[in-house]
């Protein structure tokens, strides 16, 4: 199982960098673009949740042809309260993940939140 | 109000009145504001934007011209937004693409466009940057740029780099008034109101009707990039539209975008 760690501060200006490293590992995988892209909506959704944080992390693990890619930690249990605060008519972070990737987890590790997104190899035409 | 501030200018231009300047001040801070949200989706604090417009108010206030007969507001708001963009210019938003990035960017749009129809599928990167007669990275550095860039980019997809293109987000205010209530009412969600219809649509189509990307510009008629790109842009303008919300209501929201 190949797997990439990457901790970067959570501000924007770094969270391209997380996008150059998931992207190598979607290269040597097959990803397709379109899945790829999806991908980055989700990690940018999750990224996005950390601004201001000192420090994030993103570890991505290849499995046959699964991606994963782990991230946080966010504060205790913010996550997880915020996918079940979802609205029906928002595009809240439940609706995003649901839409974008192939399935999602939330993970209590280390005192805090870790979301965990799973996509698929070549499930670009699928979403 | 608007005799008061013709009061308030004169005291300060003619008679040195530093205290009806900061009355001033004060009075169109919410201008300000209002003008500053308009662009905190591209990655700024709104409270920074807020601060930079405020130059842009206090520079208005002290060149306004009492004797030419318009109103403050008038001169004011082309100053605020201009003090807005010139920070983002001087920035420099270490996405000044590089022209050979760009070409590639383009390049790639349309080989996508090509190995989707050929494949039947969307391409993957190795096939991408086999097709372009590229490396890999370069593919991928390519991508990056392009996604970076329209992030903060102020045109719907034109690919340019001048910042003093028309930003159709300026148009908004006057927009508002004229939204309708779909059948779902996704637009009355927190947010949605800072999209314009066709970014709306998009977001409608791949949200809630799960069409992919590809599925989606069949049916408008664009690149599946150009659409990945205006959903990436439509989730941040929703997201600083919602954070600035919750700047100015702590206690107001239930769902984050």
């Amino acid at each position: 199982m190949t797997e990439i760690r990457l901790t970067i501060p959570g501000e924007r200006e770094y969270f391209g960098v997380a996008h150059l490293v998931l992207g190598g590992l979607a290269s040597r995988h097959s990803l397709t673009i379109e899945s790829f892209e999806d991908l980055l909506l989700a990690l940018d959704g999750l990224l996005d949740r950390t601004r201001g944080a000192p420090a994030v992390t993103l570890s991505v693990h290849v499995d046959g042809d699964e991606i994963q890619a782990d991230v946080g930690p966010f504060a205790a249990g913010s996550v997880s309260d915020e996918l079940e605060r979802e609205t029906e008519n928002g595009i809240g972070l439940r609706r995003l993940l649901d839409t974008v990737v192939d399935e999602f987890s939330v993970a209590d590790r280390e005192g805090g939140d870790w979301v965990r997104l799973t996509k698929t190899a070549r499930s670009g035409g699928a979403g | 109000m608007a005799s008061d501030d013709q009061l308030l200018l004169k005291r300060y231009h003619e008679q040195g009145d530093v205290s009806a300047r900061e009355k001033l001040i004060e009075h169109y801070m919410p201008l300000v504001r209002s003008l500053a949200r308009r662009y905190s989706y591209r990655g700024e604090q709104l409270e920074d934007l807020v601060q930079i417009g405020a130059i842009g108010l206090i520079k208005a206030i002290d060149r306004f011209d009492v004797s030419r007969g318009v109103e403050l507001t008038t001169y004011a708001t082309p100053n605020i937004i201009g003090e807005i963009k010139r920070h983002f210019r001087d920035k420099g938003w270490s996405v000044r693409v590089p022209r050979g990035l760009q070409e590639l960017n383009v390049q790639l749009a349309r080989l996508i466009e090509q190995l989707t129809v050929q494949l039947g599928r969307s391409p993957t990167i190795p096939e991408l940057a086999e097709a372009a007669g590229v490396e890999e990275e370069e593919v991928l550095e390519a991508l990056e740029s392009g996604r970076a860039y329209s992030s903060v980019s102020l045109s719907t997809g034109g690919g340019g780099d001048d910042d003093d293109e028309l930003d159709p987000l300026e148009s908004l205010g006057e927009e508002e008034h004229e939204y309708q209530v779909s059948e779902d009412r996704v637009v009355l969600e927190p947010g949605f109101k800072v999209l314009d219809e066709r970014e709306r649509m998009i977001l409608h189509l791949r949200f809630f009707k799960g069409l992919t990307q590809s599925q989606i510009a069949q049916q408008i008629g664009i690149s599946q990039m150009h659409v990945s790109r205006l959903i990436r842009r439509s989730l941040e303008k929703i997201r600083a539209e919602i954070a600035a919300d919750e700047a100015e209501q702590p206690q107001g929201r239930v769902a984050r975008g």
